[in-house]
């Protein structure tokens, strides 16, 4: 399909507009979104992303009893905190 | 309904500004939005009769776009131009002061500059505006699990930061409601006190030295255990597959302060030593170092166990004889010609 495609039809002067989301919400834990969006041409010219918490769960964790690990893991997540516990295990 | 009925002095709207932007899992958020008694729906829609109007600005249960638009009543309440507010902090408070140009955890950004307003920064700004502050869930309450031995980030619970004799503007101490996550029904109800409080129709709630709710914290896990009667009897579980008590198993339910095993999880149902989870205290400041690792004998269990179990062998041993006699029908119920139930027509005292 691609091979065959007639070249696109030219590219419009590109309108860029600076959208950012930070925090998300409906979300558990914290996310940024940071793009530049050129609607004209609708494409995504840039997009960053940031966690904005570390708590340092692999350096507390460290030396503690590994019995320990599900009780502790499951506290990473509010809502899949399951998963992380089997894991851990 | 007399027209020289006194009018409450209180407030009809109230903002609930919810950050749970510290060191938190949002585990909070999400056991809140189990409670029955009442439920945060009821809450927000007015349907309970005599709360003021909640207008609630929570980032899991927002329905804004995000961004500038969910941060626009927080930035407002720091520009003084929204109160009345409830401020609940969800999550410990990081140590900003041991580490340099950083930042442990930050949210939403400065307007002008750019960059990350930290939590702490949202702290001071709002709570001296709130008229109460609430600290909701272990993390936020006493520093939780992230401020386990070890952790890089010092952080701590919201009285440490704002320290233990903080009065909000409504002249309330700073409400603990700890659990980890908090029981859905223990925070709801204490938020509709303090709702009550904030309409004017209730006294402010009744808070123990570690500003817990007195009618929740003032019992111990043990109290309210379904299987405290094993305990009793001596009877202990020997690995995590039986019905019976599990302090020897590693259940710290006898020195806990949590009423989850009197009033189940949701709906009245579970509790987690009522359904076999060892109690790990996580409602207790001393969470959790004080009781890991988690899985071993309490150092109380051995010597208590051991001195209830002759006494738990020896009356197990009677109830059974006593309980085998109850359960024999008296010798008279019979089908047979004669009437031996020692019926007397002529009986007189």
């Amino acid at each position: 399909m691609t091979a065959t495609e007639q070249a696109k039809t030219r590219r419009k002067p590109g309108q860029i507009v600076e959208m950012v989301w930070d925090p998300i919400t409906r979300i558990i834990g914290n996310l940024g979104l940071y793009t530049k969006i050129d609607f004209a041409n609708r494409e995504v010219t840039e997009c960053h992303s940031t966690s904005s918490l570390f708590r340092g769960y692999s350096v507390f964790m460290k030396g503690k009893d590994p019995r320990d690990a599900g009780f502790i893991t499951s506290r990473i997540c509010g809502i899949c905190g399951d998963n992380h516990t089997t894991c851990s295990v | 309904m007399t027209a020289t009925m006194p009018q409450p002095h209180g407030f009809d709207e109230m903002h609930i500004l919810w950050i749970s932007e510290g060191m938190s899992c949002d585990g909070d958020t999400v056991s809140v939005t189990a409670a029955s008694q009442p439920p945060i729906e009821d809450v927000v829609l007015g349907l309970v009769p005599g709360l003021p109007t909640v207008h609630l600005h929570n980032k899991v249960l927002s329905p804004t776009l995000g961004g500038e638009e969910f941060l626009a009543p927080f930035r407002a309440a720091a520009r003084n131009e929204l109160e009345p507010f409830i401020l609940v902090i969800e999550g410990s408070i990081p140590n900003e002061n041991i580490n340099g140009n950083g930042y442990w955890t930050s949210f939403g950004n400065d307007l002008e500059t750019g960059e990350p307003l930290t939590l702490n920064w949202w702290i001071d700004q709002l709570a001296p505006k709130a008229w109460a502050v609430v600290a909701i869930g272990t993390c936020a309450a006493y520093g939780g699990i992230h401020a386990m031995a070890g952790n890089p980030t010092g952080c701590m619970g919201l009285a440490d930061y704002l320290g233990w004799d903080f009065k909000s503007k409504g002249a309330l101490p700073i409400v603990n409601i700890p659990g980890c996550p908090v029981q859905p029904d223990n925070f709801m109800e204490t938020l509709t006190w303090v709702l009550y409080h904030a309409a004017g129709s209730a006294p402010p709630p009744p808070l123990d030295e570690l500003l817990r709710p007195q009618w929740i914290f003032g019992k111990t896990v043990h109290e309210g255990c379904d299987r405290a009667g094993y305990y009793e009897q001596g009877d202990f579980a020997k690995d995590y597959n039986s019905p019976k008590c599990q302090v020897k198993v590693g259940c710290w339910g006898p020195v806990v302060n949590c009423n989850v095993p009197k009033r189940g999880w949701m709906g009245g149902v579970g509790g987690c030593p009522n359904v076999g989870g060892i109690c790990i205290a996580c409602t207790m400041p001393g969470f959790p170092d004080k009781f890991m690792p988690f899985m071993d004998m309490p150092p109380g269990g051995s010597l208590s166990s051991m001195i209830v179990k002759p006494y738990g062998a020896f009356i197990r041993r009677m109830r059974g004889i006593t309980n085998a006699t109850a359960n024999r029908e008296p010798k008279w119920r019979h089908n047979r010609k004669a009437l031996t139930s020692g019926y007397n027509p002529r009986w007189r005292p």
